[in-house]
């Protein structure tokens, strides 16, 4: 049953969602209950294995969770029938952690980020190569580097033009799976300015996971915490900061600040 | 005589001298790319030394040339790798054999890609401490590196067990034969805060265990500065400081 | 043990779908085992008529195919008009000359390739590496055929060894050593071009997939603790290498009989292949379903031993 939502509603609304694997006896993701609005950036964090990267594919579709619900827009993501999928995953993007490796090396910068249109079948080529080199524009890359290959750009370069690539459908809904992981200090100021400006001019939506909880606190509104599988702890990100409330915040924050000194 | 040769004691006490090593990558026509050039320091034993640079600064490349497994036909190596008045380079494959793993190891990058899919862990350790006559059981070693349920480890094949317990396995598997120095290269990537302080406190442990002296190779300022005693700054394949961490120049 | 008996099962389905298409094919060709007789003028329509009858040869499709199947349920493949006995033991007796010839060259194929495809995959990029895969290539581009000319001319010309058959005059009388050299003497040539017919693959896909372990960051990390290179080729290269290894091994045991069956017939070995050849130009089917159905469960059994080795051999395989 989808109804057009109130237009102050949360985008997306997760109600107890559930993913058990067969061979592994705690479950990758237990009972997670998680609402995010439009506009606002969420980041989410938590050690390797804490199931934020099972919470990123269950929201892509690229698995099924075991149990729960995903509202998004209205609908419920779990009980989409296969042509509804395919239109979602217009709305819900996601970029990974090594842009070099999902880039196709043999594609031009211009139809690495005009694919997505033509898989989705909109526009004719050479209206999809246009919008693909504004959207290459819009992300700082030269319209003249619109026939270059991957291999010939720089790896923030390459960030970029997996950015342009999944805004290229305007989504809903960014995803950034550990995209930051890897990227030297020079790079990461660059790509998070970048994703601000694109947060004020696209209004988008993101979930940003990292396990690097100052990275996470620079760019969000609300910061998220997964354990096990499990969502602990959910606040503003000020609020997080100053007033840790469950362990686990309590010890990645403690942490955190350990390690968080930075040259003059 | 090179910058970061500071060793403050008289120089035969040092674990590890390094002098004017060069390292040049030959390109097809026998010319070469200088990929380090006159990098020099020293490492005394019980220490643990930072090694800072953007990537793609050499690093990786110093860290493989000091135990000399950079491939001859494409790499040319000048300089010396001094440890403990013996030089490495220009020794033969042969003698290389008993010195890495032994007195000098290493832990690459990515533990899931440095560990042999289709060897149990315990195996694999095993299977160092065989090559070099290591006294000393498996279960020590593990345990060693902070892995206290050894058995189910062991036992596991790489892709059965989580990032954190892979990590450690490559960590025992380079302290299996209690080497002078191990060479940990950006051991903290992909690790959490959480984990960083626990590794960074297991090494200090090792420390003063085993007086176990670490190269930690990191682009995280941060982080050396909760781990590291002294820290060596590397700019396109050079090391331009070397100093206190909270007071070393990062940025060049 | 599920994954066993599911596949046993697919194998099973297998056999029977390929002996339906061999019965098919094999009767739409024109003519029958008595076309040949009706060209003589002696023998009387009539005759024909009644032997065919006689050899249910006149029945439709689906029955003959229906009485086929039961017989052969039971173990009785029918019986075979051009050497007018049962196809069954027929078979059987070839199948041994045959399997001879080709377990003994995989074998030797195959001791011969590991070796020498991870010494060439420690060559890469010296002039050796080169100078070995010409040769191979070389070999790879003469054809079985003009191979097994050439060894028989050799034969002819010097006599070293006989230009075929599997057996001299007088084996019988033999002891039991001296029959076994007489066997293996007759045995060298078509073993020697089945090997070199093999040996030029195999060898490529030893290499490739050795070259490959060698570059992984783990071959890295063992060079780097100090493994020494004999124990880390073999200990722990090897083992990571032999996946493409283990699947190219089931279709090598796939292809047992059907590999040396050209040879057999150039060189005269009194195995399958002589006797496929000549029951397919006397429209023996039985026969000819018989030879087919086996090389096919040979196939079926060969990929199933593939498939079992990898579930064994590579542990990430284990978890799914």
């Amino acid at each position: 049953m989808s109804t057009d939502p109130p237009i102050d509603a949360p985008l997306l609304r997760i109600c107890g969602l559930t993913k058990t694997y067969e061979k592994r006896h705690t479950p990758a993701l237990g009972d997670v209950n998680l609402a995010l609005g439009r506009g606002r950036i969420l980041g989410l964090v938590g050690p390797s294995g804490s199931g934020k990267s099972t919470l990123a594919r269950c929201l892509t579709l690229f698995e099924e969770p075991t149990a729960g619900e995903i509202w998004f827009e209205g609908r419920d993501l779990c009980r989409l029938s296969q042509r509804e999928r395919r239109l979602m995953r217009a709305q819900i993007q996601i970029i990974f952690q090594e842009p070099a490796s999902t880039l196709n090396p043999r594609f031009t910068a211009a139809e690495i980020v005009a694919e997505p249109l033509l898989i989705q079948k909109r526009g004719n080529p050479s209206e999809q190569r246009e919008s693909a080199i504004r959207m290459m524009e819009m992300v700082g890359l030269a319209r003249e580097a619109a026939g270059r290959r991957a291999h010939q750009f720089s790896g923030g370069q390459r960030q970029r033009l997996a950015i342009a690539r999944a805004l290229i459908l305007d989504p809903k809904l960014l995803i950034l799976d550990e995209s930051f992981s890897g990227l030297d200090a020079a790079l990461e100021v660059q790509i998070t300015g970048l994703l601000q400006e694109l947060r004020q001019r696209l209004g988008l939506t993101m979930i940003l996971i990292s396990h690097d909880l100052s990275l996470a606190a620079e760019l969000a509104d609300e910061i998220a915490v997964m354990a096990n599988g499990a969502l602990v702890e959910q606040a503003a990100t000020a609020e997080l900061l100053a007033r840790p409330r469950h362990p686990s915040t309590r010890a990645l924050l403690e942490a955190t600040l350990a390690l968080s000194w930075r040259p003059s | 005589m090179s910058e970061g040769l500071r060793a403050g004691k008289h120089p035969s006490q040092n674990l590890l001298e390094v002098e004017s090593l060069c390292v040049d990558l030959v390109a097809s026509g026998g010319a070469g790319v200088p990929v380090l050039s006159e990098v020099g320091f020293a490492i005394e034993p019980g220490t643990i030394v930072g090694l800072f640079g953007p990537s793609g600064c050499g690093k990786t490349t110093l860290a493989l040339a000091l135990l000399n497994l950079l491939p001859p036909a494409r790499y040319r190596i000048r300089g010396e790798v001094r440890l403990r008045d013996q030089n490495l380079v220009g020794l033969s494959d042969r003698q290389l054999e008993g010195i890495r793993g032994a007195r000098i190891s290493m832990i690459f990058q990515d533990p899931l890609l440095a560990l042999n899919p289709v060897l149990r862990a315990g195996t694999q350790v095993a299977e160092v401490m065989r090559a070099h006559q290591a006294p000393g059981t498996l279960e020590a070693v593990f345990r060693l590196a902070g892995l206290p349920e050894w058995e189910r480890i062991a036992a596991s094949y790489p892709h059965q067990l989580s990032g954190g317990e892979r990590q450690r396995v490559a960590i025992a598997q380079a302290l299996a034969c209690q080497p002078a120095l191990v060479i940990a290269d950006e051991p903290f990537t992909a690790l959490d805060a959480v984990r960083v302080v626990e590794l960074a406190v297991l090494l200090r442990d090792l420390r003063e265990k085993l007086r176990t002296s670490f190269l930690l190779i990191s682009h995280s300022p941060g982080v050396l500065v909760a781990a590291a005693d002294r820290v060596l700054v590397m700019h396109q394949g050079r090391i331009v400081e070397s100093g206190a961490p909270r007071q070393v120049r990062y940025v060049h | 043990m599920k994954y066993v008996a599911r596949r046993l099962l697919q194998a099973a389905l297998l056999l029977l779908v390929v002996s339906m298409l061999s019965f098919l094919f094999s009767t739409l060709a024109p003519g029958d085992y008595y076309s040949e007789l009706r060209l003589d003028p002696r023998v009387s329509a009539e005759t024909i008529a009644g032997l065919r009858a006689q050899y249910g040869l006149d029945r439709p499709l689906p029955a003959r195919y229906a009485a086929w199947l039961a017989s052969a349920a039971r173990g009785d493949f029918g019986y075979s008009l051009t050497y007018h006995g049962p196809v069954g033991p027929l078979l059987r007796e070839r199948l041994r000359a045959t399997l001879l010839l080709t377990v003994t060259a995989t074998l030797l194929a195959w001791l011969l390739a590991i070796p020498v495809g991870i010494w060439n995959a420690t060559q890469r990029g010296t002039w050796r590496d080169g100078a070995v895969r010409l040769l191979l290539a070389l070999l790879l581009s003469v054809p079985d055929l003009l191979l097994a000319i050439g060894f028989l001319v050799l034969a002819v010309q010097t006599g070293w060894f006989p230009p075929g058959g599997m057996k001299s005059p007088g084996w019988d009388s033999l002891g039991s050593m001296a029959r076994a050299r007489d066997i293996a003497w007759h045995m060298a040539l078509p073993v020697a071009v089945l090997v070199l017919g093999m040996l030029p693959v195999l060898v490529r896909h030893v290499r490739a997939s050795m070259a490959e372990a060698l570059d992984a960051p783990f071959a890295w990390n063992a060079r780097a603790q100090g493994i020494p290179r004999l124990r880390l080729l073999f200990r722990h290269l090897m083992p990571a290498a032999l996946n493409p290894l283990i699947s190219l091994l089931g279709f090598s045991l796939g292809t047992l009989l059907s590999a040396s069956l050209l040879i057999e017939v150039l060189m005269g070995w009194p195995g399958l292949g002589p006797l496929f050849l000549e029951a397919i130009m006397a429209r023996d089917f039985g026969v000819v379903l018989g030879v087919v159905m086996m090389s096919t469960t040979f196939l079926a059994a060969g990929n199933l031993v593939a498939d079992l080795l990898l579930y064994r051999a590579d542990p990430r395989i284990r978890v799914r």
